[in-house]
């Protein structure tokens, strides 16, 4: 299967095409002892009381459709996920 | 040894880095009289985190035979979205638990050669962390603080483990 890399440059999460999707930046500063594991893979966060996205247990394509239909949907996005290309 | 560096983060801060001497490395010329002098000796035993340790499954397909280490029946993988290893195809020969740190050098020694002018309470680049300490977590792999930031408390170092929330991102 193809991967297709997101950028990600000053907070800003773009895809290999070079659409914006959204800016990854959280207002609350939270940690992880601030997310609870949910079962269906999303997690909650305790400081807004919603679900966010865990970008481990998405797809890139799934991840791109739910950025755009909702540009304040919540992601966590790791360093180490191969899934994105940080740029300094 | 392989792990999540932080170094990126805290660059531009101008933190005096302390050395780390471990066992693995040590001879008589490793530490000169200089060293002994100007610094501290701050000596500590490497002993396993739980937090390192997972339990894993060895699996054996009934037809083909195939052997399967995994960490649960049902897995996410990372295209894939998720792969189930169902009981009616595949017989659990055994669980086990294997330790994700640094394995290698489990009880052995290791110091940390901290400036003998650090004032309480000052922040140092710690090169390489001796604990195994958990900077991540992704999918099924724990990954261990390679570096980090201690801080000196007056007679030893205390890492600041929260500089690792920053090596994921949410917004």
């Amino acid at each position: 299967m193809e991967v297709k890399l997101l950028n990600v440059i000053d907070k800003k999460i773009y895809t290999d095409d070079g659409s914006f999707l959204k800016k990854i930046e959280c207002p609350k500063n939270i940690s992880a002892s601030d997310l609870n594991s949910q079962p269906d893979n999303k997690l909650f966060c305790n400081q807004c009381e919603k679900s966010i996205i865990d970008a481990q247990a998405i797809s890139e394509d799934n991840l791109v459709k739910a950025l755009k239909e909702d540009k304040n949907t919540c992601v966590k996005i790791s360093r180490l996920n191969p899934m994105f290309r940080f740029v300094q | 040894m392989s792990g999540v560096q932080i170094d990126n983060l805290v660059k531009g801060q101008n933190l005096r880095a302390v050395k780390t001497l471990r066992e693995k490395n040590y001879n008589k010329y490793s530490l000169s009289a200089e060293d002994r002098n100007k610094n501290h000796l701050v000596t500590k035993t490497i002993e396993p985190n739980e937090e390192f340790f997972s339990r894993m499954i060895l699996l054996k397909n009934y037809k083909t035979g195939e052997l399967k280490e995994v960490k649960d029946r049902h897995m996410f993988v990372q295209y894939g979205e998720h792969i189930t290893y169902s009981e009616n195809e595949w017989e659990e020969l055994l669980t086990y638990r294997i330790y994700q740190g640094s394995k290698s050098q489990l009880y052995t020694w290791a110091m940390y050669l901290v400036p003998k002018d650090a004032k309480e309470g000052e922040r140092f680049y710690m090169e390489d962390v001796i604990d195994d300490i958990v900077a991540e977590r992704f999918w099924d792999g724990i990954y261990r603080a390679q570096d980090g930031v201690g801080i000196w408390n007056g007679h030893s170092i205390e890492i600041d483990t929260k500089l690792y929330d920053r090596v994921f991102m949410v917004g």
